[in-house]
């Protein structure tokens, strides 16, 4: 239906254009007249859909044969040997089907008026142009629909990519697929090729052999500094530039890309209440002032900025002590959850990786090793470099499935408004017979909890209980492995760890009797609740 | 006091001698400038050419002042062509080195991260490794500077003018009076260059790296 209106479509603006087959009546006059109208028409639309070479070939030879009056066997080899060519330049050049199917269906018009007016075509040439074409639509529609259906659920595609400097080869034959909004870490033993994986994906490396495809699109001919805007970077060393203010290095890839100055503000304001650093504080200042933990922060939001749909990431935690560490990397997850990136992760930390990764992906002298789920990776690791790597984390192989933070968690939960009174909340830790409560704010996010000590110690009557608030209380998420939240709760002095749902508003808490029960029920099975 | 009796009867064309000579060090120093930035930082884009290049222009140093002056005699003439063309030659060495080494030693974090965020080869160049090379560029322009003021006073020998006319009279008829005259108001004029592009790079060095150091 849709190729019908396209035909009568172009029909009518044929007609009124009939000076095209008026030419070609007046044969010897006409035959140039005729190829520069309609090649400046098709420049036109090549222009407007933005690219082409082996398909501009294809088809001013195509008219170039229309323009011969008589079609004859060797156009239609022609014809189809053109066919066969532009068939895989097109599966890497992304000729927008729209126009192809427009092009096509004018041809079609052409031969038609050709033939009416002038009477001199050859009806098996136009009869075997015809169903090549047919043929050539046919094939890239399927192919389109493929690609579509594969760019919907692949973000990022390694196809047979490797990359060698001298002899020593860095990736060797790599192949896989990272799906769209996956937290993919790649880890391994250094000098296994993770950091220059990491780095092919926005072409600071360009590889060998094979090919990377980005959304469906094959970016090895692309534009590598267009590409990388549209991809966020994060490394190690932070790299915030010096010389500029916090508000300037995170607009700096806005600029780039020629955002307004208004504009600009608008996305540091956002980034920076992502990461709870207050606008007015940060945003005029160099990175010197900031500490290691706030400057990768500025580091991440940077990355963030121009909000790419990929972001990658370098070891960006590395240099960090542990507690600034795991305080970024819950909120690295938490921005990537909320916002939906797909992020690929470089680590040597297998912590790290079981912690934030939605599939691991290990790496050992340019190959990958194994490709899976952490709960894979734990219960089958399959190799013993990566049993190894696990450590640890094998030995509670017993554990089958990792249970979730949320499964051991109370529900009932006392809170109190930040703004809430000191006497008004010791008050309710009476009532309640609770010697903390935790503190939320207006959209009931948390803040942190305040314990009677702290009141009783520096309260002053009629305060606001948000100056005693002890910011320092354990989290986890909810869908966090509850072994973690155990973890953290044992090695600490606390007695709960908070779990928080996504939009940091309180889910529950997992108290130390919370954990000895669920202790109980790993040695003597389910128990009462 | 010979020297104050001296310099009250004469401060009128040894002011104009000042005058000259800062005219040469201003001109052949920003010729300097023009030559060597550029260079420096196409030498830090081809690697190879760079330790060739540099050894070249330190050759070029070490030959002598007086060497250097009789050759551009022979070859330009006298005046003050030939003098800037040798005050040129050698204001290039220190300012080359220093853009040289002032780019390639920005950490490659900076210049890895920004690339990785997509700035073209320019972009990168012009926001993030010449604010960071300003200092040691300017460093070495003032290094440049110091040395031209006293290679300039050898130049009043090939009749470029300047304070060095007074030093080279003061020689000619035993007159160490005319010496200091000439001399003195040279190490001032040198100390004021120094002072005054101390003074340029401060204004110029951005404002995040003040505090580092």
């Amino acid at each position: 239906m849709h190729q019908h209106l396209h035909i009568v479509s172009g029909v009518l603006t044929k007609i009124s254009g009939m000076s095209y087959s008026l030419t070609l009546i007046m044969r010897n006059l006409g035959k140039k007249v005729f190829s520069m109208v309609a090649l400046s028409h098709l420049s036109k639309v090549l222009q407007s859909s933005g690219r082409c070479n082996l398909f501009d070939l294809y088809y001013e030879e195509l008219l170039a044969s229309t323009n011969i009056s008589f079609l004859g066997f060797e156009d239609v080899l022609r014809h189809l040997f053109l066919v066969i060519l532009i068939l895989p330049t097109y599966k890497n050049n992304e000729i927008p089907l729209n126009t192809i199917e427009d092009l096509i269906c004018e041809h079609v018009i052409f031969c038609i008026l050709a033939l009416v007016f002038s009477g001199a075509y050859t009806m098996f040439g136009f009869l075997c142009i015809l169903t090549t074409n047919i043929l050539l639509i046919s094939c890239l529609r399927y192919q389109n629909g493929h690609r579509a259906a594969r760019s919907r659920v692949c973000m990022i595609e390694f196809r047979n990519v490797t990359k060698r400097y001298g002899r020593t080869t860095i990736l060797d034959d790599v192949s896989f697929t990272i799906e769209r909004g996956q937290f993919v870490v790649l880890i391994g033993p250094s000098g296994c090729g993770k950091t220059t994986t990491l780095r092919t994906i926005n072409r600071l490396i360009e590889p060998k052999a094979g090919t990377l495809f980005i959304d469906g699109e094959d970016v090895t001919h692309q534009n590598p500094v267009e590409l990388r805007r549209k991809i966020g970077y994060v490394i190690q060393q932070i790299g915030l530039f010096p010389n500029m203010t916090v508000e300037q290095n995170i607009s700096v890839v806005p600029k780039l890309l020629k955002h307004s100055k208004a504009e600009c503000e608008e996305i540091t304001r956002e980034l920076l209440a992502l990461v709870d650093m207050p606008y007015e504080e940060n945003a005029s200042k160099y990175p010197s002032e900031l500490s290691g933990g706030q400057q990768q922060r500025i580091g991440v939001l940077r990355a963030l900025a121009a909000s790419p749909p990929i972001v990658l990431m370098d070891e960006p935690f590395g240099a960090l002590d542990p507690v600034t560490r795991e305080s970024l990397q819950e909120e690295v997850k938490r921005i990537q959850r909320k916002l939906k990136k797909t992020i690929v992760f470089v680590t040597h930390d297998m912590d790290e990786a079981l912690r934030l990764a939605d599939t691991i992906i290990f790496m050992d002298k340019g190959k990958i090793l194994q490709m899976a789920t952490p709960e894979e990776m734990l219960q089958h690791p399959a190799d013993p470099l990566i049993k190894s790597f696990l450590g640890r984390h094998t030995d509670d192989e017993a554990i089958a499935a990792p249970k979730k933070a949320e499964a051991f968690m109370k529900r009932r939960v006392y809170t109190v408004h930040e703004n809430a009174k000191t006497l008004e909340s010791i008050e309710r830790m009476r009532k309640r017979e609770v010697n903390s409560l935790v503190v939320i704010d207006d959209d009931e996010r948390f803040l942190g909890t305040v314990s009677i000590e702290a009141i009783k110690e520096r309260g002053k009557a009629g305060h606001p209980i948000r100056e005693y608030i002890n910011g320092e209380t354990l989290t986890v998420h909810r869908s966090d492995d509850a072994k973690e939240a155990f973890d953290k709760l044992l090695s600490s002095s606390e007695n709960y760890v908070i779990v928080l749902n996504d939009d940091r508003t309180v889910a529950g808490i997992i108290t130390r009797t919370s954990t000895a029960k669920a202790m109980g029920e790993a040695l003597w099975g389910e128990m009462d609740a | 006091m010979k020297l104050i009796t001296l310099f009250s009867s004469n401060w009128h064309p040894l002011l104009s001698s000042v005058g000259t000579h800062s005219m040469l060090v201003i001109i052949s120093v920003g010729l300097g400038i023009i030559i060597a930035v550029p260079l420096g930082i196409l030498l830090t884009r081809k690697s190879g050419a760079a330790p060739i290049v540099l050894a070249a222009a330190s050759m070029v140093q070490t030959i002598p002042g007086l060497v250097m002056l009789g050759f551009a005699l022979v070859l330009l003439g006298i005046g003050r062509k030939p003098a800037l063309a040798t005050l040129t030659v050698y204001s290039i060495l220190p300012i080359l080195q220093n853009t040289y080494t002032g780019i390639s030693e920005v950490p490659f974090a900076y210049t890895d991260a920004a690339k990785g965020i997509g700035m073209t080869p320019m972009q990168v160049l012009f926001k993030v490794e010449l604010p960071l090379a300003v200092a040691p560029i300017i460093s070495g322009i003032r290094t440049s500077a110091v040395y031209i003021v006293s290679w300039a006073t050898l130049a009043g020998m090939i009749g470029a003018g300047g304070l060095g006319d007074w030093i080279w009279t003061g020689l000619a008829t035993y007159n160490t009076d005319y010496i200091l005259l000439g001399a003195i108001p040279s190490a001032l004029l040198a100390l004021l260059f120094s002072a005054s592009i101390a003074l340029l790079e401060r204004l110029l060095k951005p404002r995040g790296l003040r505090r580092m150091s």
